[in-house]
């Protein structure tokens, strides 16, 4: 098409107008006055609100208002346009026929001459749709939530339950054992003994599935601690242990961090305790633990041993409840305890690896939150609450 | 004549049938029978209170008051229906006439209870009822003995 080329202000003019043009299409578009008046509303903002240019014309945006947001946060948002700043943030508004709708909101003043505002101009994109999936989003956690803690508490309840009969079957078992021993056969002790070993296995391991249980239902607050002494808690714990041993436990520069004291403990006395049972014959053990801040929000441990290691192919099996990689006769055990320290790592918003090199030691690698990081309700996992904007 | 103890009493509250059987049992064997009405079993909170108080089916004399002259030692299972351990033991505690009563609780796995809420509550002691029948006799006698060492002990204590 050949026409006459345009001149610098027809050109910007015309710019101006595809632009506007663009706005129009793709947002909500409303001028007001500075005492909030609307002076200009384009059209999707009668279609959206459904109210007629001339209801809406000489009316403030009151007329929209659902009644949702409390007045300081129309206060808030009018001591900052006054002044000449942007706001930016979502508001709730109401439709003609009543339906309430969510609209993602700009307000920017324009400025005279002295640099006050003399007209507000406010873009808005609805966002109805993403906000309600939102409150569905959150409103399935909770429940997802609610059912875990309640299969949690159902778990527990029952190993308790469960233990109950063991208990009388040991007890019962070892009474025949105490009282008739001389009048039942020597192969008819053989198989009391057994009885007795058995229930007090299933025993064990049905308190070690409580124990894993109640690291999520019976999870304490986080608080501001000293990594370093949870350590020295568990080597109290350890000490016995330590000393038969020849063990020497090397803690490196161990921060502040935010977690759960009395699980914190658990773990340490879990990790080290499984470096001291597997450590190598030929040398006593050496235990290194430390400490990086390399994630924000994060420490990162590292537990190491010099202990007889393990396979790596077995890295994961590991921390399976019950997964061990040696027999009853070897070591002692129901290998429950690495199921723990994962449950309480991830309780705390982390992972937890191991590195294996058979004969030489493991290397257990975790994250807890570092004493910066925000409190629980920002977290994305315990508990899944929004801070801010209610949703009641 | 003031020489002679009074003779031992201890109240064992266990709802368990099983329990009780053994506990009678373990007890049997260190001298302390029923029959002495030297240990005495209930089945829940409220026939322990009964009692101790002499009250209803204890109170086979017609008389008012307690059967015991001194105060008894009680064993107290936490977990029974109908007045569990626990609020036995709070009206125990709570009670001027029977606060002086030494209450041992037991129980049969350490990991539910909360130790020291029963200790906060007046629990003099605890402790977790072995499953082995041997370790079950010697905390009878450990018990008796202890007990017996109390009642020994002279009525009036003057130092000087």
């Amino acid at each position: 098409m050949s026409e006459a080329p345009l001149s610098p202000g027809e050109a910007s003019a015309m710019e101006l107008e595809n632009i506007k043009r663009a706005l129009d299409r793709s947002a909500i578009v409303a001028i007001t006055d500075t005492r909030g008046v609307i002076t200009s509303v384009n059209d999707k903002f009668c279609e959206i609100s459904g109210y007629d240019r001339s209801e809406l014309l000489g009316c403030t945006h009151k007329v929209v208002n659902s009644g949702f947001h409390p007045p300081e946060f129309f206060q808030s948002l009018w001591k900052t346009i006054a002044v000449g700043s942007v706001w930016e943030g979502e508001i709730k508004n109401r439709r003609k026929n009543g339906d309430d709708y969510w609209v993602h909101t700009t307000i920017v003043p324009f400025l005279d001459a002295r640099g006050k505002p003399e007209r507000y101009i406010s873009i808005r994109f609805e966002i109805t749709a993403r906000k309600d999936a939102e409150v569905k989003t959150l409103e399935y956690a909770r429940k997802l939530e609610q059912s875990n803690r309640d299969l949690e508490n159902f778990a527990s309840l029952a190993a308790h339950d469960l233990q109950e009969p063991l208990r009388k079957i040991q007890a019962f078992a070892d009474r025949i054992a105490a009282r008739d021993a001389e009048r039942i056969s020597e192969q008819g002790n053989v198989y009391l003994g057994k009885l007795l070993d058995a229930s007090g296995r299933m025993r064990a391991l049905i308190s070690d599935l409580l124990t894993l249980a109640r690291v999520s239902t019976h999870g304490g607050e986080s608080k501001l601690i000293n990594l370093g002494n949870a350590v020295f808690d568990a080597l109290q714990d350890l000490e016995l242990k330590i000393e038969e041993t020849g063990a020497r436990v090397v803690a490196i520069d161990l921060p502040e961090i935010r977690a759960d004291p009395s699980q914190v403990r658990q773990l340490f006395l879990n990790l080290i305790g499984n470096a001291l049972k597997f450590r190598h014959s030929a040398r006593a053990p050496l235990i290194e633990i430390r400490a990086a801040h390399d994630l924000p929000g994060r420490v990162s441990v590292a537990v190491s041993d010099n202990g007889i290691g393990f396979d790596s192919r077995h890295a994961d099996r590991i921390f399976k409840p019950f997964q061990r990689l040696h027999t009853r006769a070897e070591y002692e055990g129901t290998g429950i305890g690495l199921a723990v320290c994962q449950r309480i790592v991830e309780r705390h918003g982390g992972t937890i690896r191991a590195e294996g090199h058979p004969h030489e030691g493991s290397v257990f690698h975790f994250t807890l939150p570092s004493a910066l990081s925000p409190l629980p309700d920002e977290s994305s996992h315990f508990p899944l609450r929004r801070k801010g904007s209610s949703h009641e | 004549m003031n020489d002679t103890p009074p003779p031992l009493r201890i109240v064992v509250a266990e709802d368990d049938p099983d329990d009780r059987m053994l506990l009678s049992e373990a007890f049997d064997e260190c001298g302390l029978t029923t029959v002495s009405k030297e240990i005495v079993f209930v089945q829940n909170g409220e026939e322990l209170l009964d009692c101790l108080r002499g009250r209803g089916p204890f109170n086979k004399s017609g008389a008012k008051g307690s059967s015991f002259d001194s105060p008894p030692l009680v064993l107290l299972d936490l977990n029974m229906p109908l007045m569990d351990g626990r609020e036995a033991l709070r009206a125990i505690k709570n009670s001027a006439s029977l606060r002086c009563i030494p209450v041992v609780v037991l129980t049969t796995s350490s990991q539910e209870v909360d130790v020291d809420a029963c200790y906060e509550q007046g629990a003099s002691s605890f402790i977790t009822k072995p499953v082995r029948y041997s370790d079950l006799v010697r905390m009878a006698r450990q018990v008796k003995e202890y007990w017996l060492d109390i009642v020994k002990r002279p009525r009036h204590f003057d130092p000087s």
